[in-house]
């Protein structure tokens, strides 16, 4: 997980201080977490993470619907915190942040977005290789 | 097609350390340059103030960069630029060309003395440019904007209704303005001045911020960090430029009376003959005690005052809340009109204002600097990027950047000084008969 470069695009969007938690997942799977795994979560987001975690799953059921038709971000608020989903497009995966609810989500949102590109790229980059390799 | 000498090129840096942040948007830079640069301009977001802090930031700059290139800059809420758009990063712009006379300038306690400041910086740019003989003149101002004040007794806050009466609060954020120049920016102070001492230049300005806490903000100037002061940069040159602002912001239907101010038109005590804020509330139909320091940027930067901007043709030009002391509204810019409404604007028309001003150009850009309200990208968020493409399509390959501050301005001799807030303001750069055709 260590030299995963989704997780350093992970890591580095934590380092953010209104991100508190970030992760690629789909539903009921977390496929990249920060290298430090939720270790690396800043501490507000712990007493609460396993609610969110729950909810998260049922976002998902509504993501893996709508992808295909284009949709591209959710987000839901719980107590004093948003979860924003990027989702990738046309896929069941999304990047999930999660931000203090009073936060200057604006900022955010564009460094979210920025993280989601290089994700894509990522991932699409690893694409090619395995199909050149196949 | 007019084959141009002059080469211009935007470089930046993601690192999180601030002395390899440095040294990478340097390298970046200039590396496409292929002689010196005349002058490099540098943006960089508030979070490098904790992670080696501007003077590192500045020294790793200076590691790359070749001694005695002219170099000024600040603290803005983000960038976008040929690469992206940024709330974090530190970016720049420089330009390598043998037809242009280029100084630096500034001055100090802006929100102590704006006008002393802006003749201090003026004096420098004339004197430095006073033997060029090239026609075209443009200076870029970046002047610290304002900071939320530090009342004794209360801390730092946009709003201060409770503790002390209207009248005590105002005396204590006198005190904070004058002594500690915490509180409003005065950058329209400057900017009326500067105006004045250079009045032939065509000229771009805007407030330096942090990432919209309003808590602190950086100028830079060669190897020096200032605080409370403007820096400019000062060309003259055989290439032709202009600047332009546009807002596209539109009245709401909710019209009143400013019916008593302070002196210089800054404080608003009395709107329709009653105190300010709980009439303004009132208008806007929202509960009493709605406005508070966490939803800031939604409720007061959503809904502007519309002034008529004498300096620019009467035009309605949208103007901030900064803060809220007792009953009395501190404006960002100062205005003695009465006649006011509150102004809105939606996604669509934040994006025409974009379209309206490329338009207005005749000439294929060779770069370009535009100075945009932070608000633009705090509300844009992530769909920014649509406006990004409207960037690449204008400016093709051609380098620029758009800084987002607080507090804009352009001025030109023919159209006047147009200070505005929420606004996008241009400064394009074309050579020769390079004309363009605007579908």
């Amino acid at each position: 997980m260590q030299d995963d470069p989704i997780a350093k695009v992970l890591d580095d969007l934590l380092k953010l201080d209104d991100i508190l938690a970030c992760m690629v997942a789909r539903q009921n799977m977390i496929s990249v977490m920060p290298s430090d795994g939720d270790n690396s979560f800043k501490p507000a987001v712990h007493e609460i993470w396993d609610i969110i975690h729950r909810a998260m799953d049922d976002v998902f059921n509504v993501i893996r619907s709508y992808s295909e038709v284009g949709l591209a971000e959710m987000e839901f608020r719980l107590q004093d915190f948003v979860v924003l989903f990027y989702v990738f497009h046309e896929t069941d995966n999304a990047l999930v942040a999660i931000v203090p609810a009073l936060s200057n989500k604006g900022l955010i949102e564009v460094e979210i977005e920025n993280a989601r590109r290089e994700i894509k790229n990522i991932m699409d980059e690893q694409e090619n290789v395995k199909l050149a390799t196949a | 097609m007019v084959k141009s000498n002059l080469e211009a090129s935007v470089g930046m840096s993601r690192k999180w350390d601030a002395r390899e942040a440095g040294r990478e948007v340097a390298r970046s830079t200039i590396e496409k340059l292929k002689a010196p640069p005349n002058f490099f301009i540098l943006f960089s977001t508030i979070h490098y103030k904790k992670h080696g802090g501007f003077q590192e930031l500045l020294n790793g700059v200076w590691d790359i960069l070749p001694e005695s290139t002219p170099l000024i800059g600040g603290t803005v809420t983000g960038f976008m630029n040929n690469y992206g758009v940024y709330a974090r990063g530190v970016t720049a712009l420089a330009v390598s060309n043998p037809n242009m006379d280029v100084i630096i300038g500034y001055g100090k306690n802006t929100k102590r003395n704006p006008r002393k400041a802006a003749k201090q910086c003026a004096n420098m740019i004339k004197n430095g440019l006073k033997d060029s003989k090239y026609e075209n003149k443009f200076l870029l101002n970046l002047i610290s904007a304002s900071e939320i004040p530090n009342i004794p007794f209360l801390g730092r806050k946009k709003i201060y209704t409770k503790g002390f009466s209207t009248k005590i609060l105002l005396r204590l954020f006198g005190f904070s303005q004058y002594f500690l120049q915490k509180g409003a920016g005065r950058d329209d102070e400057v900017i009326e001045e500067l105006t004045k001492c250079l009045s032939e230049f065509n000229m771009l300005g805007g407030g330096t911020l942090d990432d919209g806490k309003n808590l602190n903000n950086f100028q830079f100037f060669n190897k020096s960090i200032f605080t409370n002061s403007i820096v400019s940069l000062g060309i003259q040159t055989k290439y032709k430029l202009d600047v332009l602002t546009t807002h596209n912001m539109k009245k709401t239907g909710i019209e009143f009376n400013i019916t008593k101010t302070s002196k210089d038109g800054r404080i608003i005590h009395e709107i329709n003959n009653k105190p300010a804020l709980s009439e303004l509330v009132k208008l806007l139909g929202w509960p009493k005690d709605f406005l508070s320091e966490e939803n800031w940027y939604n409720t007061t930067y959503y809904f502007p005052i519309g002034f008529h901007n004498n300096n620019f043709g009467g035009e309605i030009g949208p103007r901030v809340i900064g803060e809220i002391i007792g009953e009395s509204l501190v404006t960002v810019i100062r205005s003695k009109d009465s006649d006011a409404s509150i102004l809105t604007i939606d996604g669509r028309s934040l994006l025409q204002t974009i379209d309206k001003n490329f338009q207005s150009f005749p000439n294929k850009p060779e770069f370009g600097l535009i100075s945009s309200c932070n608000t633009r990208l705090i509300t844009m968020g992530n769909k920014i990027y649509l406006a990004r493409d409207r960037f690449l399509n204008y400016f093709d390959e051609k380098p620029f950047i758009v800084f987002y501050v607080g507090g804009e301005s352009t001025y030109s001799p023919k159209k006047g000084l147009n200070y505005v807030n929420m606004s996008f303001n241009s400064a394009i750069f074309w050579d020769g008969e390079n004309k363009i055709s605007h579908n």
